[in-house]
């Protein structure tokens, strides 16, 4: 059988593993060696040119080329474009964000409008050209990891971007799953050991509770925030330089895209420091010219304890996570007995700290923050390619699901942290005399308000026996499988007439939307 | 070197084309030289293993031995009596038997036995072998749904009414391993992986009844009344008495298509249907150490005598009492079980039987009684068929 890989699709940055002979997972590396991928996709060439560059070499001319560089599409994917972070996200972004006719998210290139799918697409293209050339044989399947927060839709346009890029996605897999399933598999020999994994990435933050016993990877409880990761630090300060521009020039320099791209590298740089240094430098000589009367420079020294104030709030959003899966785990910080840190925000010194204090005990640094995520995937893509028969992985829903009352409010069928596959069903009664037909809105989310929810789809029930309101009862049950696929039906109790549907939740592109993309793609490879 | 056997089907196979005569076939591309020594540790899918030592007799060339080659045979030193009656009183509670017993009377083991060699001689295209097994394994799986569907949360997990939460989560574990989709998702065909899915959610949802104490204790208060002798075995609301969960149920279903590789002989699955051979197993291996120190108790001691003159009920009642009053005495444990296993005979469910005696060896694995119960459990299962091996010797 052919070999599966395991892709990490970072906001920031990218990982390919494969299991080998051995049963190990390992990185593969591509140019010069590099075992991961920057995130960036970017369009060169004349205007409205299709030819992209992924990578390091995206990366390289990401400064003289900002708005037609994208970094950190995965912010966007599946994302509305009036949700409250991809506001936030747009303002700083060099490139253009636009909203698409149904009012997803999408990013303008030229004259085009591009949908994150197509540059995430372009980035698992690559990670599959890197295993290719590191296996010698084709890669037609994948495991791919999104952050346990991400929903359905989020899940759905991963899903569609691999479809894109060739590959079929036999599974979208968790992120902190996947690093415990790699840093778990080979060391915890006996017993049960309850484990804590907390992983803050580029753009988003997980926390798991997972119990590894004999083999068997149970996910206790998942909780997170998609839209908080380090990129979020980096903005703070951006923020905080931006300000302080204005406040001693008198001038914005959020319109210039060049201005914005180097304050976000040297942004990034200055972070990256601070891990280390308690004082960071940032100089930046020329940095806006266009609409003042002598040129800007900036050159300004930021300390670690300011920088720390500075982002103090983001740290605090990192708790309430914590405690709720903790809460929905029904366990205590006590009974934590390793706490795994993933994801590169991870390495920074503030967030250690805090994470230490929060569990009152040292965390484990011994795995690779940037590719245990990617180890993990090919080890899950061991275990469904049936290389492992031992390694089992039971895992859950990070969101419930349930319906629309007419009330306005929300009622969940399927609980957040319910293990998967799962099956559910409660029931409903008409609220009005002689209501022939039932139509029930389908949400994820854990809001009693139904608005701060995400509809999913819609079931309706035709020819209801007419009775008095509330006589009439129907059963919805959803199911769950463990590829997240969900099937509603809906029965009334007196005549078992029922009906069923399968929502397949809108990555926002529809199937004929993947088939000109294709075909276009397909169209721009052959000359 | 260790061998595990995925599935009953494969070690029927091996039964019938190697043990049976004296032998063992080894598939591998670098053969060791003729006369090394060979020790093989069989795991069979129950996890018990045998030993079987030898040593290497021929080279078998590509497609030799009937398609089977390249390998190596390995002449079997010994074959002792333990080893071949362990494995074909594993073979019989897989339900395997039956086929075999039919070939003793009919023609159909024959014929059938030349249509795979056939197909292995001529190297048919594996696609067909490969729907071959998937069939198979759906027809498999949709018994084990049917059972499952059948069996209340404890049965489901295979444990006992008394299991704590380690042990309910470990079994789930190892049903999980067994049972979870993923296992299924490099098969072809969405059946497979619509069936695994539906049985995993039963499985699951017994778990989430059993997983922790107080709803454990609600979930056995409506199961329990039920158990009394003559009355229906302990199933869910809504099933006829007369399907009450048979061992042959629970192991019938031959696992996993490992026909379909059934060369390659590197993973394997627990089975959970032969745990209870298992523990005969090891129960009739070993001397029975002496009862441990503690002292009975003047009311376990007449629960004991109860139960003795074949008033199971009465004695059930009279420990179930002792054990509230002292939970940790652990000779009424063993008494509770021992009762309600012989209840559960009595009303002729052997799988809860099975289990209520074990858990008394678990907890006091001294206790003769319990494995005198699981032995007498045992040779009522390999009366049943006796002489399976000296015939099955005669046809080869």
């Amino acid at each position: 059988m052919a070999r599966i890989i395991g892709i990490d699709l970072g906001t920031t940055n990218s990982c390919v593993a494969v299991i080998d002979e051995g049963k190990k997972p390992r990185v593969l590396a591509g140019v010069n060696n590099r075992r991961t991928t920057p995130s960036v996709v970017a369009f060169t060439g004349e205007k409205n040119s299709k030819d992209v560059v992924i990578g390091q070499a995206a990366q390289r001319q990401a400064i003289t080329n900002p708005r037609r560089t994208i970094i950190g599409a995965k912010r966007l994917i599946g994302r509305k474009v009036n949700a409250k972070d991809v506001a936030w996200f747009a303002r700083s972004a060099p490139f253009r964000i636009v909203s698409a006719p149904n009012g997803d998210a999408w990013v303008r290139i030229d004259d085009n409008a591009l949908s994150p799918q197509e540059i995430a697409s372009h980035i698992l293209g690559h990670m599959r050209f890197i295993a290719e050339e590191a296996l010698g044989e084709p890669v037609t399947r994948a495991v791919v990891t999104v952050p346990a927060y991400f929903d359905e839709s989020q899940r759905q346009a991963t899903r569609d971007a691999g479809t894109i890029a060739g590959l079929e996605i036999c599974r979208i897999l968790n992120e902190p799953t996947a690093a415990a399933l790699a840093y778990g598999v080979h060391r915890v020999k006996e017993g049960r050991r309850i484990i804590a994994v907390f992983d803050l990435g580029g753009g988003t933050f997980d926390v798991s509770l997972m119990s590894v016993e004999n083999k068997v990877f149970e996910v206790l409880a998942t909780n997170g925030d998609s839209a908080l990761g380090g990129d979020d630090w980096d903005r703070m300060l951006i923020e905080y330089l931006v300000d302080s521009v204005f406040d001693e020039h008198r001038v914005d320099i959020t319109s210039d895209p060049v201005a914005m791209g180097r304050l976000k590298e040297a942004a990034e740089a200055a972070k990256r420091s601070l891990s280390s240094e308690s004082i960071a430098t940032i100089n930046l000589p020329y940095l806006h010219q266009e609409s003042s009367p002598t040129p800007i420079h900036l050159d300004c020294k930021i300390t670690r304890e300011y920088y720390e104030t500075l982002t103090h709030e983001l740290l605090d959003r990192l708790r309430a996570p914590c405690e709720q899966a903790l809460d929905d785990a029904n366990l205590t910080k006590e009974d934590i007995e390793e706490v795994l840190l993933v994801g590169g925000m991870s390495r920074s010194p503030a967030v250690q700290k805090m994470v230490e204090e929060f569990f009152g005990q040292s965390v484990s640094k011994s795995a690779n923050p940037d590719e245990v995520v990617a180890l993990g995937a090919a080890t899950h893509a061991g275990i469904l390619a049936g290389n492992d028969d031992e390694a089992t992985l039971i895992d859950v829903t990070a969101h419930s699901i349930g319906v629309k009352l007419g009330s306005g409010g929300f009622s969940s069928i399927v609980k957040r942290n319910s293990i998967l596959p799962v099956r559910e069903h409660k029931l409903f009664a008409t609220s009005q005399d002689n209501q022939d037909f039932i139509e029930a809105e389908i949400y994820q989310g854990e809001s009693d308000k139904i608005a701060e929810n995400r509809l999913l789809g819609k079931i309706r029930l035709d020819q209801l026996p007419r009775g008095k309101a509330g006589s009439v009862r129907v059963k919805l049950t959803i199911t769950i499988d463990v590829e997240s696929l969900l099937r509603v039906t809906a029965t009334e109790l007196s005549t078992g007439k029922s009906a069923h549907v399968i929502l397949s939740p809108s990555s926002g592109l529809s199937s004929s939307d993947l088939n000109k993309i294709l075909q276009a793609r397909r169209a721009h490879k052959k000359p | 070197m260790k061998l595990a056997c995925q599935s009953w089907q494969q070690l029927s196979a091996i039964y019938s084309r190697d043990l049976c005569r004296n032998a063992f076939f080894l598939k591998t591309n670098n053969p060791p030289a003729i006369g090394t020594q060979v020790r093989i540790s069989l795991v069979l899918p129950s996890d018990t293993s045998v030993e079987l030592n030898g040593r290497i007799s021929a080279h078998v060339a590509v497609n030799g031995l009937q398609g089977r080659g390249p390998g190596v045979d390995i002449a079997l030193l010994t074959l002792s009596h333990s080893v071949m009656w362990l494995i074909e009183s594993a073979l019989s509670a897989a339900g395997m038997t039956p086929e075999l017993s039919i070939s003793d009377k009919g023609t159909r083991k024959p014929q059938k036995q030349v249509s795979t060699e056939k197909i292995e001689e001529s190297g048919i295209d594996e696609g067909a072998e490969i729907i071959g097994a998937e069939v198979q394994l759906i027809d498999s799986l949709s018994k084990e749904l049917a059972s499952f569907a059948k069996w209340n949360a404890f049965q489901r997990l295979n444990i006992g009414y008394e299991a704590n939460d380690d042990q309910v989560r470990s079994a789930f574990g190892e049903l999980s391993k067994r049972y979870h989709p993923d296992r299924y998702a490099r098969y072809q065909s969405p059946e497979i992986r619509e069936l695994a899915n539906e049985l995993f959610i039963l499985l699951r949802d017994a778990y989430r009844t059993l997983a922790r104490a107080p709803e454990r204790t609600a979930a056995l208060a409506k199961i329990k009344p039920k158990s009394s002798p003559g009355s229906s075995p302990p199933l869910s609301p809504g099933s006829s008495p007369g399907s009450s969960p048979k061992l042959s149920v629970a192991t019938a279903a031959p696992n996993l298509a490992s026909t379909r590789k059934a060369k390659q002989i590197d993973t394997k699955v627990p089975d959970m249907g032969a745990e209870i051979f298992d523990s005969v197993q090891q129960s009739s291996v070993g001397p029975l150490p002496q009862a441990n120190g503690t002292p009975i108790s003047a009311q376990v001691e007449l629960g004991f005598r109860v139960l003795e003159s074949g008033e199971y009920q009465n004695a059930l009642q009279i420990l179930k009492i002792e054990v509230r009053k002292y939970p940790d005495d652990i000779h009424a444990q063993v008494g509770v079980e021992l009762a309600a296993g012989k209840l559960a005979l009595v009303s002729g469910d052997r799988m809860e039987a099975g289990q209520r005696f074990e858990a008394a060896l678990d907890i006091d694995p001294t206790n003769e009684r319990a494995a005198r119960e699981i032995a007498e459990m045992r040779r009522h299962v390999t009366s049943q068929r006796r002489g399976l091996l000296s015939k099955l010797m005669k046809k080869i």
